[in-house]
């Protein structure tokens, strides 16, 4: 389904990823783990056409990604960024903000549905009303997911959605990606991520040094 | 209708230089480095202001049609070039998407202003086109300016947002939307103010020059008046067509700001 295929990415003349590839199937949970600073944001962001490839290419759905294909990529996959970032506002006004988009207009949540999905990720449904910049870093971790579980996708790129979360509110969070149907690429060191997972990707300098499915190999 | 104006002499115009020993003496007492920059300016203004005085003189007595245009075209290329550079963009990327912008915005009024509002025989007779076309460029630039520094500023420093933005499926102009309204704002919002204030606080320029000159003053607020809405119009126009037209050449295929675009 998702295919990077000797992958590499440049910034400002230096090379930020090299040589990356690995394939993910349908339904498939993958973890990127590795330093700060090695690469695995970058990873999830190519993937979503935040940076241009160098070198290689990338595969979804069985198309090249390209200006042509960029549109439905993003419109497949959920991402769910390592800062979340919302404009000036309410909870509400935060959690309705993509619905604003033509591409998303059909989606426009009800306000049960609202209250449902802050439920389901252990918010309050007085939040709604809060503005978006008081609230806690954690609070608001938990809204970027809610937002993204709104956009009703399959397909999820998470960036340590769960760091600045309590053990309790990791585990509803990580749960609620533990679905089945879900196809998930997610950055995290969580021991909780790891336990859903399929798959463990380890980055290390901009490239992968270890692909592998099974868990113990991780923590050599 | 033209009563002669008492002319300022060379001498009198040497004179009033002197008052340039306030600025100097106020920078040098604060410590504020704005003396050589001054310095600079002023000199430019004198000399640039000099030659155009002798080429409008040429312009004025030929009258040509040519060489009316040729001056038209000069007078929307440097602006272009000046709004560009300004803005701290990079000529080579947006020279043609804002010289569009520009052009088509500047003459749209002046049409409108020129040939329907003053109809003056001929059309393109050179003291009407060239001083009016003159005011709605030198106000357009300070806008669009103002218009395209602040969009791609503001695209620059909300990165994160923006591309957070794109990832949720918006379209380059839904996400982008937020920057443009700011700087549509920004770029119009001090025009709005000087006429809301105007004949009040300030004599504009230019009817000040008129009355000055000799015209009566009921004549200068009616030109005073159609150049304020000549110029609104323009700038409206000119920062929108400059911000829509110029993302045609600032992002790549996936959308992301082209670094290099900027300077
Ligand atoms: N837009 C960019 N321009 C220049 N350099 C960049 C850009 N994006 C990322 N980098 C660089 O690429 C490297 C990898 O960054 P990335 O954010 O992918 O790391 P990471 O593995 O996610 O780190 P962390 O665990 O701290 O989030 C870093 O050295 C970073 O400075
Ligand atoms: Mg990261």
């Amino acid at each position: 389904m998702i295919e990077f295929k000797d992958v590499a990415v440049q910034e400002r003349g230096k090379t930020i990823l090299h040589n990356v590839t690995f394939t993910v199937t349908e339904r498939e949970k993958v973890i990127f783990y590795g330093k700060s600073g090695s690469g695995k944001t970058t990873i999830l962001r190519t993937l979503m056409g935040g940076h241009s490839v160098s070198e290689g290419e990338i595969i979804f759905n069985g198309k090249k990604l390209d200006k042509h294909s960029l549109f439905s990529v993003r419109t497949s996959i959920a991402y769910i960024g390592q800062e979340p970032v919302f404009s000036e506002g309410t909870v509400k006004e935060a959690l309705l903000f993509p619905f604003n988009f033509k591409a998303n207009a059909a989606l426009i949540p009800s306000h049960s549905e609202q209250i449902n999905i802050l439920t389901k990720v252990g918010l309050p449904q007085q939040i709604l009303e809060s503005d978006v910049t008081g609230i806690s870093g954690g609070e608001k971790q938990r809204v970027a997911v809610a937002r993204a579980l709104l956009l009703k996708k399959t397909v999820f790129c998470i960036d340590e959605v769960t760091s600045a979360l309590d053990p309790f509110s990791a585990e509803t969070i990580t749960a609620l990606f533990s679905s089945k149907e879900f196809t998930i690429l997610s950055v995290s060191h969580d021991p909780r991520w790891f336990s859903i997972a399929d798959r463990f990707i380890k980055i290390e300098s901009g490239t992968i040094v270890l692909d592998t499915q099974n868990r113990s190999e991780t923590e050599m | 209708m033209e009563t002669g104006t008492i002319d300022l002499s060379y001498w009198s115009l040497l004179f009033i230089y002197t008052l340039l020993v306030i600025p100097l003496a106020v920078f040098l007492n604060t410590g504020v480095d704005l003396i050589r920059s001054s310095a600079i300016a002023i000199v430019r203004m004198t000399i640039q202001l000099a030659l155009v005085g002798l080429y409008l003189g040429l312009l004025f007595e030929l009258n040509s049609f040519w060489l009316n245009m040729a001056w038209l075209v000069i007078m929307l290329f440097v602006a272009n070039v000046n709004i560009i550079s300004s803005a701290g963009l990079k000529l080579s990327y947006f020279f043609l998407p804002t010289l569009i912008g520009v052009s088509l915005s500047t003459l749209i009024v002046l049409v409108a202003f020129v040939f329907i509002g003053i109809n003056p025989q001929p059309l393109y007779d050179a003291r009407y086109l060239i001083p009016v076309a003159g005011m709605i460029l030198g106000n357009c630039l300070r806008g669009n300016v103002m218009a395209l520094e602040r969009f791609y500023s503001a695209i620059r420093k909300n990165e994160k947002e923006f591309s957070t933005y794109l990832f949720m499926g918006a379209r380059l102009s839904e996400a982008s939307s937020p920057y443009f309204r700011q700087a549509i704002k920004a770029a119009n919002a001090p025009h709005v103010a000087t006429m809301a204030t105007l004949g009040i606080v300030s004599l504009p320029g230019m009817m000040t020059g008129q009355i000055l000159g000799g015209a009566f003053p009921i004549v200068a607020i009616k030109y005073q008046i159609a150049i304020m809405v000549s110029i609104f119009s323009a700038m409206a126009l000119s920062s929108y067509l400059n911000i829509r037209l110029s993302m045609t050449v600032a992002f790549d295929d996936f959308q992301n700001l082209r670094r290099e675009v900027m300077k």
